[in-house]
This record gives C-alpha cells, structure tokens and sequence, in this order.
C-alpha cells in the first residue's frame, strides 16, 4: 500500500499496510549506507530543520544523517540558546523558520500533541521525533526493523516491554505499531510506573505483567527502556539498585526466555541499572543495529512523507 | 515477440557482448529493476553456457535518481540495489528491457558512477522503441519496434509476469498520471495505468486466437 501522508505524527492512525512499506522501503534504504558514496539525490534541494526543544544526541545525528543522505539541505535548532529561552512561543518559532522557506519540520518537543498542534496550521510535512510522553514513531518503526531482521514477520511474535512504561513514548509507539502488525506485547516494571489501563492501548491490547521471569518466558524479543534519575527523586522506585535488583536484565533473568530472544534498548543505556553490562556488550543484544537501522528508517519516512499529500486531519 | 523469440534474442545478445568485448574479461551486468534484472540474469546464464565463466551480475533501482522524483503524485516503491564487485576498472553492461526517452539510462549512469569509476558502460536492451528524448543509444538490441507516442511497449517475463511476450498496447484514458505515462518512464508496479493491450495488425504482432484488431 503507497503511503500517501503528509506527516507522521504517530504510528496509532497507520494502517498495518502503510507501516510495513516503510519498513519494506527501510530495508531497501539500508544499503545507501554501505555504499562508497553514502547519497541518493532524492530530496535533493529540499529544505529539512530539525527543531529540538528537548535534549537529544542520537536522535538529532540520526535525523541530521538521513536528510543529509537523501541530499537535502538541513539546519538544527535546539532550544538552549536560542529564541525560546527569550520566550518566544512553539507557533512563532516555527513560523519564522517557515517563513524561510523550509520543506520540512523534524521535531522533538515535550508537549504530548505538539506536532498535531503544527500540523493544523504549517504547511511544510511533520515528522515526529517524540512528543511529550505520546509517541515517538521513528523509534518504534526502528525497533519493528530490527525485530523484522532477526525473527521474519511480525505477526504472532511475542515481544516484551520492560522499564517505566507510565513515561515512554518508546513504550506507546512500540505498543501501537506491534499490535498493528498482529504481535503480542507484554508490559513489565514497577507498578508505580505503569499506567491504569495500559492494557487497553494498542490494537487488541496489551498484557502487563509485573513478575519480570513470567513476562520474558515465551518473548522473542525484550525491548529494555532506559530508567531516568528523576523517577528516584519522585519516589517512584526506591533506588537504582533495588530497581536492578527486580527489573535489571541479567543473564540469569534471561534464561527464562527462549534461545532465540533478542535484547533491545533505545538508548542511552544505564548500565547496572535497567541492563547489566554482561547484556549490553552480549550477543544477544542487536542495540547497535537499531542505531544503524535508525538512520535508515528515518531515511524512509523523510523520502515517503515528502512525496505524501495526505493529512488525517484533527482527531476528535 | 513470443517466448522462442525471446529466448533467442538473448543468446544473440549474450554472443554480441561477449564479441564486442572480446571476451568476458572485466564484465560486470547489471540489470535496471524491475525486469532488467531478470534480462541481466539471463543473459550471465547464456554467456556461462558458451564461455564456461559465470560474469558477477548486480541490480540497480533508479527511484531514486528520477528526474520527475517530485512530480509524480504517488511516491514509488524503492527496490532493491545490489552492486556486490567494485566497479572501478570494468565495463559495466546495463541491462533494460525497453529503451524509450532514455530518462531512466541517465538515472542509472548517474546513479552507476555514485559506486565508483567503470572504464566503460554499455547498454543492452531487449526492445528499442524509439522516442529519444537524451543522446542516449543502446549497444546491444533486441528488436526494434517503431511506435507512436501513444502506444506502449510492455515486456511481460516469466520470472515476473508469469508469460513470456512483448506486447503492444494503446493508451486509451488519461489518468493523472498521464505525463508520466506520456513518457514511459519505468513506471512503479503500483501505478494506476489504463492501457488497452490492444493487438496490433502488422508483421510484430502477436497473433490472437480472435484474429487481428483494428487497424489504426
């Protein structure tokens, strides 16, 4: 199925259909990568700016080595620095950097919706790099990849969420896009940081499970989420430790998972806290091939969403 | 053309390559996707059957050096590029099925030299349609098959289509896709075309059970 949209907001208004041909179009972008001369013209001569107004290292390189290799010109803002810090609103900021002629809009903001907000009223294409605590579709569309190239189709696979869901927006987009494509989710952590209803979300729902043994047998791939600092401060978890202790993926935790199970982390990882550092450097973790399928998924929907004229339009 | 034809106009290319070249030194094939790589495939099979040497074969998918990139309405599907040898040094044989304005021989050269510095590249195409719109000439052809602007030239092969023709079609119905079409670029598979494969009396017609069409 062409994919035909303007934006991407989100993975919860895709079809299956569109989801699998960006990753299928992924795949076939991966191999620009290997090449002598890292660069296609195809959007040659269009204008990207990536607008960061939360941190981000990995993300912005990997958006900023997209564009660059499909040829367009890219300029980064990031909110330190810079006009917000003299107050001026999301509206103006993009406006005037439209006003300069600019094709497309890559952002991360720390509003849920913020991208939707845009999207009313700008006419260059949206691509979400993570709003608030909603989605962040680049990153689950990445994590799908990967999961694609070592366990075939999607449909039926079981895969595994561990960490603080109430906060991820990797959490949420990883949610909608697997059980879009027919796999089982199964959520895991802290009950403080699981939200009421969890199991709800998604297409056909999610199972949440707080036993970390019980919710890795049967998965065919473990997506571990990074634990923040300021979690502790709010209580939510009594320390790095005890979460390590309970939550961490360890070798002797893995063992109740099959053989075949792989080991996912978005980044950046705290080792000795959500993953013990046997995990990380093992061979049973693919993190440094979501960072190289990162720049090809992303390479993807930059070339399918400028070619795409289709906007869904406001949710009710 | 029917599938004996076709079957054979390969194994006359296949000698004509190797010919010019004097030999299979330093070739590499390369066959522009989608039916260019089947072509491309056969023709290595056909040179091994005579040479005893199995010639590296690669694809290559231009999507993404289109010149019309931005213009068409529906964004094409992307396939897959596989160039495995360096190609520096070596005579890069381009294999198409059916040359027509030429724009996607210029997106394939362009996109060719992106992997390096060939001492050479040919072109081999199994259908010449005419209608040039670049200085771009074919080395190596099929057949050639005069047409109008509002025809098309389809090339079905097992390996894709399931059968084995050439067929001549009419354009009957503009879609919005039509300047495109006007074109014949290659198009992608999932583009809306109206077509009616109308078959054409004349010498390089395929002969129906029902007889001949209209003549035009």
């Amino acid at each position: 199925m062409p994919f035909n949209r303007k934006h991407l907001l989100g993975l919860e208004e895709l079809a299956a259909e569109e989801i699998t041909t960006i990753l299928d179009t992924a795949d076939t972008f991966k191999e620009i990568s290997e090449r002598p001369i890292k660069k296609v013209p195809a959007l040659r001569g269009k204008t990207i700016a990536n607008v960061f107004y939360e941190n981000s290292t990995r993300t912005r390189i990997s958006f900023e080595l997209a564009e660059k290799r499909l040829s367009a010109d890219t300029v980064s803002f990031s909110k330190t620095g810079s006009s917000v810090s003299k107050g001026e609103t999301l509206r103006d900021t993009v406006e005037n950097i439209r006003a300069m002629k600019v094709d497309m809009v890559v952002m991360r903001h720390g509003s849920s919706g913020a991208h939707r907000f845009l999207a009313n009223f700008l006419d260059a294409s949206i691509v979400n790099a993570g709003d608030g605590q909603h989605e962040h579709p680049t990153q689950g569309l990445l994590d799908m990849m990967t999961m694609r190239q070592h366990l075939g189709h999607l449909d039926g696979k079981n895969v595994t969420i561990i960490g603080d869901i109430m906060h991820s927006r990797v959490a949420r987009s990883n949610i909608w896009g697997l059980t879009k494509v027919g796999a089982k989710v199964t959520v895991c952590g802290p009950s403080t940081m699981m939200p009421a209803e969890i199991e709800r979300l998604g297409e056909g729902g999610v199972t949440v499970e707080y036993d970390i043994r019980k919710a890795i047998a049967g998965a065919d791939a473990v997506n571990i989420l990074r634990i923040q600092l300021e979690r502790q401060k709010a209580r939510l978890f009594p320390s790095m430790r005890e979460y390590f202790e309970v939550f961490g993926v360890t070798p002797e935790v893995l063992e109740s998972a099959p053989k075949h199970c792989i080991v996912m982390h978005p980044g950046p990882m705290n080792r000795g806290v959500e993953i013990a550092q046997e995990i990380a450097d093992g061979d049973r973790a693919v993190i440094l091939e979501q960072v190289t399928n990162g720049v090809a998924v992303r390479m993807a929907v930059l070339f399918l969403v400028a070619g795409g004229s289709f906007d869904s339009g406001t949710p009710e | 053309m029917d599938a004996l034809q076709i079957h054979r106009t390969i194994m006359r290319i296949a000698h004509e390559i190797v010919e010019r070249n004097k030999g299979v030194e330093n070739l590499i094939l390369v066959g522009i996707q989608k039916r260019g790589v089947p072509l491309a495939e056969r023709l290595v099979v056909a040179i091994e059957q005579f040479e005893g040497v199995r010639v590296p074969v690669g694809a290559i998918d231009i999507t993404l050096y289109r010149d019309d990139l931005q213009m068409i309405s529906q964004v094409p599907i992307v396939g897959e590029t596989a160039i495995k040898n360096d190609i520096t040094g070596r005579v890069i044989i381009l294999v198409d099925d059916v040359l027509f304005t030429g724009r996607t021989v210029r997106a394939a050269l362009d996109e060719l030299i992106d992997f390096g510095r060939p001492s050479a590249i040919q072109l081999a195409v199994l259908v010449d349609r005419g209608h040039r719109e670049f200085p771009i000439r074919a080395d190596f052809v099929g057949k050639n098959v005069p047409t109008s602007p509002n025809e098309t030239v389809e090339v079905l092969l097992t390996e894709i289509d399931g059968e084995e023709q050439v067929v001549l079609g009419e354009v009957v119905e503009d879609t919005e896709q039509a300047p495109l079409e006007r074109k014949g670029v290659d198009m992608p598979a999932n583009a809306k075309k109206k077509v009616a494969r109308k078959p054409v009396c004349g010498p390089k017609a395929k002969k129906t059970k029902k007889g001949c069409g209209k003549k035009k």
